[in-house]
């Protein structure tokens, strides 16, 4: 029964084989569990090491001991301690006023610079995050450079939304969205929280008028079609800057201007001037967006408001009436009336809409 | 005749080798491939501190979490009470009652000082009717939805709808989240703009220290056929998923811990009424962006954290597989305009032929290559020694590779801190081959012929200890 394809087939060949091959995986496996028992032994004394070097360096870093602490920069375990206790220190700094920087500290920066650069990218996000907890101006060119030169997108991210912590001008901001602009794989909402970061720092370090008239310089000179106009104007809005309010008027007002960076700097009008015109012109516009993000943003006790909104609860678009019946819900009593006197109306989704905003308004208060 | 014999069994013969030498070493590319991805990608260095930063720093998209539950109150209080406890900056968590017939919905209106409230949403999806909803009063985050039975899908197309942020989360109603997973999962969306969904890493809760909501010391499970699953489970997150999101191919979020954009769910109509509603929806969505040449990507983080119950009994066991043989045939089935379609680039080519042949077609070979041998060995057509040699270096390579699985799992990501644990995992899970493997090897080719069912399937639920 030895003919064709049977030929093929040498049963001695396979039988040895198909042994060598038991032996091989009998063997391997059994490795592999030695490996799993050296492995988890190595790994405990690894962690205990890095938990007792933490624990040195924290009480090294908050004392005013200047002798240099036992580290080894080439032990992994030592640098992740290392910027476990500067995340401490900075949390400490934040209610008591963080020691002043010694020779130790200064060599332990330089470290976790290190870190930043050569390390695993695990490593490297909590280097720079570390640094970018000590807000020290000298290390914006550092993080700057960084950034510029960094391919890793975590990475980046890490260096760049350090730097932001730092920002102290408008050049700072337009250096920040140069590099923004240069990573297109990042979010809008990653790249609006870098600039909300880097708006908010720079308000708080310049005088109150002077920060507003350099984030309004900032807005102003991203031309139309930028990509972070749209986001700068949401960033500056939700810090309040005074300063965004022209430029978005201005977009708005401009039938140029694109569909989302229109409800962007809408939205960012809302925010600053709930009870501004524009919104309630918004309330009539062709675009069911434009008419929702105004609706959602208007509180304005005016006759006009009311009745704009009261309009807009017969809307033919379902966000537009729930965004009027919610802004009506909390416009107090006068609001709540509109909102009565929708339910008796002959539109039964305008009587849906006014319905959900009174119910949940009284469930959630009772 | 003897001639034609003699070729037959000896093709049979290179057939199944062949086969064998395909799939296993498909399955050693896959692990070495993902070990090298997992090295050098994850974060599991990132520890509390640094996500604290990021929390009170990171601009993430506020999330919906979904939790659709029928007849679940051993698990639904705990599993709720840990989403809740999620950090995270923004949320709401929906909990939609499948029409339970025990005291599901009861317990979770008393737990959680739940009042009604009425909605108004804007009905996109196609799901049964809404019976009523409530508010808790003691988190006014979390909103319970009461709906006529329809299925988990229909559960979760209803949870979509009443979703009010551009995240939505599916969560399963016998599992615990880490308290730190729907973060790791969120910031992915702030790193990328063409990310569609992004998937999580499921684990065993079984064996596990629960306090609360929450989990206090990682063991493992007691019994044997659940220490398979969760060797199993270790294997299938940190390597076969892995992989295929490296090769841009990952066909299966689970739907145990799954995160996706809310307009994508819409666009692709949300969730098809079938017992593999996870993997048919990523499939769906792969499909709808490149027909309609949207950029987007399909994501695995292995970080993240949800711990899952999974049978204890291997009746259940059985059940559940049967399950997914049947989804993930529907699935591949409704999509098959995908299968070797140049179209569909590395998908169409790879990942998708990949399921079709080892995943789907794979319990049909095996339990041909067992009972061939089996026969053939009784017929004395092929040596008695070579078919038991035959089995034993199959049975070896399991082992190994189910060992090795573990051995990455602990170099990475050390989930199992007591040595003891982490053996018993590797022990017990080798163990699978020697038997369950071939039990759930017939159960799925069972399933595979009982496509058209569509029960879910008994499984016996247990409370959640502390």
């Amino acid at each position: 029964m030895k003919s064709g394809i049977a030929t093929l087939i040498d049963p001695q060949a396979l039988m040895s084989a198909l042994h060598a091959f038991a032996i091989i995986m009998a063997g391997g496996l059994l490795l592999l569990f030695i490996a799993l028992v050296l492995q988890k032994t190595v790994l405990e004394r690894r962690r205990r090491d890095e938990e007792y070097a933490f624990e040195r360096l924290r009480a090294h870093l908050v004392s005013d001991d200047d002798s240099p602490p036992e580290l080894e920069p080439g032990h992994a375990a030592h640098r992740r301690a290392l910027s476990r206790a500067m995340a401490h220190l900075d949390r400490r700094g934040s209610t008591v006023p963080a020691p002043a920087p010694t020779a130790v500290r200064e060599a332990l920066v330089l470290h976790l610079q290190d870190d930043a650069r050569h390390a695993h990218w695990g490593r490297r996000t909590a280097a720079l995050e570390a640094l970018g907890r000590l807000r020290r101006d000298s290390l914006w060119p550092f993080f700057i450079d960084f950034a510029d030169r960094e391919p890793d997108k975590r990475v980046f991210g890490a260096a760049i939304t350090a730097a932001a912590k730092l920002c102290r001008s408008a050049d700072h901001l337009r250096e920040l969205a140069v590099l923004l602009v240069a990573k297109p794989a990042l979010s809008r909402s990653f790249n609006e929280s870098v600039l909300h970061r880097a708006i908010d720092t720079l308000l708080h370090r310049m005088p109150d008028e002077a920060g507003h008239d350099a984030v309004a310089g900032f807005v102003a000179a991203l031309p139309k079609g930028h990509p972070l106009l749209a986001d700068a104007i949401s960033a500056a809005s939700r810090c309040k800057s005074r300063g965004v309010l022209a430029p978005a008027q201005r977009l708005c007002s401009d039938p140029r201007t694109t569909l989302p960076v229109r409800l962007t700097a809408l939205r960012a009008i809302g925010r600053l001037q709930p009870d501004h015109p524009l919104l309630e012109s918004a309330l009539r516009d062709l675009a069911w967006e434009v008419r929702a993000v105004a609706a959602g943003h208007l509180r304005s006790p005016r006759a006009g408001a009311m009745e704009g909104l009261r309009n807009a609860l017969r809307d033919r678009n379902f966000h537009v009436r729930r965004n009027a019946a919610a802004a009506l819900a909390d416009l107090g009593d006068g609001g709540r009336t509109v909102l009565r006197e929708m339910m008796g109306c002959d539109d039964r989704f305008a009587r849906d809409a006014s319905r959900a905003a009174l119910g949940t308004e009284e469930a959630v208060r009772g | 005749m003897a001639d034609a014999i003699g070729n037959f069994i000896v093709a049979f013969q290179l057939f199944v080798l062949g086969y064998f030498a395909l799939i296993n070493l498909a399955y050693v590319a896959v692990m070495l491939y993902a070990f090298r991805t997992v090295n050098s990608g994850t974060a599991a260095s990132v520890d509390a501190d640094q996500l604290g930063t990021r929390l009170a720093e990171a601009n993430l998209r506020p999330v919906s979490v979904l939790i659709p539950a029928y007849n679940e109150h051993h698990t639904i209080l705990h599993t709720t009470e840990s989403v809740l406890a999620a950090e995270y900056p923004e949320f709401e968590v929906l909990v939609i009652d499948d029409g339970s017939s025990d005291d599901t919905l009861q317990r979770l209106v008393a737990h959680f000082e739940a009042e009604p409230v009425v909605t108004n949403v804007r009905r996109c999806l196609q799901h049964e009717e809404v019976l009523g909803t409530w508010r808790s009063a003691r988190h006014p985050n979390l909103l319970l939805v009461s709906k006529r039975n329809g299925g988990k899908a229909d559960a979760l197309n209803t949870g979509i709808e009443y979703a009010r942020f551009p995240l939505v989360c599916t969560i399963d109603a016998d599992s615990l989240l880490e308290s730190d997973a729907l973060l790791r999962l969120g910031q992915q969306f702030s790193y990328d703009n063409k990310l569609v969904a992004v998937g999580g890493t499921v684990r065993v809760l079984n064996g596990c220290r629960v306090e609360g909501s929450r989990i206090t010391e990682v063991r493992a499970p007691r019994g044997i056929v659940e220490c398979v699953q969760a060797a199993e489970y270790t294997r299938s997150f940190l390597a076969g998923r892995v992989a295929w999101h490296t090769f841009r191919s990952l066909l299966i979020i689970s739907g145990t811990f799954g995160l996706f954009r809310k307009d994508m769910l819409l666009a692709v109509g949300g969730y098809r009424k079938t017992v593999g509603e996870d993997m048919e929806l990523v499939v769906r969505l792969h499909r709808h962006c490149i027909d309609n040449r949207i950029p987007y990507e399909v994501g695995f983080v292995p970080e993240p954290v949800c711990w899952t119950q999974v049978p204890r009994d291997l009746r259940s066991l059985l059940h559940q597989r049967n399950r997914w043989q049947r989804g993930l045939f529907d699935s591949l089935w409704s999509n098959r305009i995908m299968f070797l379609n140049p179209k569909y680039g590395v998908i169409g080519m790879l990942g998708f032929p990949y399921f079709v042949f080892i995943e789907l077609l794979g319990p049909i070979v095996e339990f041909v290559g067992y009972a061939g041998f089996l026969f053939l060995a009784l017929m004395g057509w092929v040596s008695g020694p070579i078919a038991a040699l035959f089995f034993a270096v199959a049975v070896l390579f399991g082992m190994g590779l189910n060992a090795a699985a573990v051995l990455i799992d602990n170099l990475i990501l050390h989930r199992y801190p007591r040595i003891g644990d982490a053996l018993r995992i590797a022990l017990s899970g080798s163990l699978e081959f020697l038997g369950l493997r071939q039990l759930i090897t017939v159960e799925r080719l069972i399933g595979t012929f009982q496509v058209t069912a569509s029960h879910w399937g008994k499984i016996r639920r247990h409370a959640i200890r502390d």
